[in-house]
């Protein structure tokens, strides 16, 4: 037999020749001591290789790629609108709250000492901002709530807005807090 | 207590223990940075490849079909990951057909005459392996990687590469050929310088 050709004496190695062509490669290589030196040294570079120690990675690897894997996901425009949306009512609640303690505070003040400069002159015209911003407010949604009943579907708009809303309130809930309770992302 | 394997730690991240995706990290991080490093011959973008490749592999770890391992599923995702930078770097990965592997192989027998008669496998003739294997081309030196290091078989070579069988011999041939021509080289000049 002839020298096996190169991609024969590898699939031979490999293990990949048909019984028929490993038998005679193997008897070859038996009486060819040129053949056996070819096979030798592909055998002792796949050792070498195997075995030569692996490059390695950044010890914070793991932490790294667990960082950017539990990083938020981007939400969609409408879920980031509702969001804003979301935050916008939020802070109006805040506001009427802190708006309505003023003025309860103004007008007991008021009542116990109607000449005195005390907090109440400070905090007055804060009170009549807020209480403004509030009455703006309440006109603003009437109106709105005008609009979706004179559309028509009456119920149907209004359970449409107390959706909107809902998922508005909790997108902006989501940003607030730092925390998924939308769930919206795997 | 027996480690978990792959499988189980993959069922238990899909399951919503995401953390332990760090655990599949540490496990195959180094095997994936040698296949990196040989590919792209560069630290920093062989690290930020390798840590792409695994965040890839998270976010489509719902698609992985446990017939084959992770370590080769997370090879393809990595050799794919290479091979888009090297074609950003202008070094787009070479191919050639499976059709050429006869026509490239013919008869050819190398020649061995420079040679000695036994291979001293030391510390020498190591370090010419490896200086020769990272000098190849970054295909052939890619593929070469994952045959030796891993052990891997042809057919795990195509999922990796998603080239056919007939391209994966041709190249992976080509690949230990280069490799073995390049140390014969290496042993013919030192042998001759002495």
């Amino acid at each position: 037999m002839t020298h096996p050709t190169t991609p024969e004496l590898f699939e031979f190695i490999d293990n990949r020749l048909g019984e028929e062509r490993t038998g005679k490669v193997a008897s070859h290589l038996a009486e060819c001591s040129y053949c056996r030196r070819r096979a030798e040294l592909e055998r002792s570079t796949h050792r070498i290789v195997q075995s030569e120690p692996l490059f390695k990675a950044p010890e914070r690897l793991a932490a790294l790629v667990m960082v950017n894997v539990d990083a938020p996901a981007r939400d969609p425009l409408l879920l980031r609108l509702l969001g804003k949306l979301g935050s916008f009512v939020a802070m109006i609640v805040v506001l009427a709250v802190i708006g309505l303690a003023i003025s309860k505070v103004s007008g007991l003040n008021e009542q116990s000492n109607n000449n005195s400069p005390s907090l109440t002159n400070v905090v007055a015209p804060l009170s009549e901002i807020y209480e403004k911003g509030i009455q703006t407010f309440v006109n603003g949604t009437s109106t709105i709530s005008q609009s979706i009943e004179n559309a028509g579907g009456v119920q149907f708009w209004k359970t449409v807005f107390i959706i909107v809303l809902s998922i508005g309130v909790l997108a902006g809930a989501d940003r607030v807090f730092g925390k998924r309770f939308m769930k919206l992302r795997p | 207590m027996e480690p978990l394997s792959d499988h189980e730690i993959i069922n238990r991240v899909l399951g919503g223990n995401t953390r332990s995706f760090a655990d599949l990290v540490e496990r195959h991080k180094d095997k994936a940075m040698t296949l990196a490093m040989r590919m792209l011959r560069n630290r920093e973008e062989a690290e930020e490849a390798v840590q792409d490749a695994f965040v890839r592999a998270f976010n489509a770890l719902g698609q992985f079909e446990k017939r084959s391992t992770f370590s080769t599923w997370l090879y393809r995702i990595l050799f794919n990951v290479c091979s888009t930078i090297l074609s950003k770097r202008g070094e787009p990965l070479q191919s050639i057909s499976s059709d050429k592997i006869e026509e490239e192989w013919g008869d050819e027998i190398p020649d061995f005459s420079e040679i000695p008669d036994s291979i001293v496998v030391g510390k020498e003739f190591r370090q010419q392996v490896i200086d020769t294997l990272n000098e190849l081309p970054p295909l052939y030196c890619g593929i070469a990687t994952m045959f030796y290091l891993d052990d891997l078989s042809y057919e795990e070579i195509v999922t990796i590469t998603g080239s056919p069988l007939g391209t994966v011999k041709a190249r992976l041939f080509r690949a230990r050929a280069m490799l073995r021509d390049g140390i014969i080289r290496r042993i013919g000049t030192e042998e001759l310088a002495r």
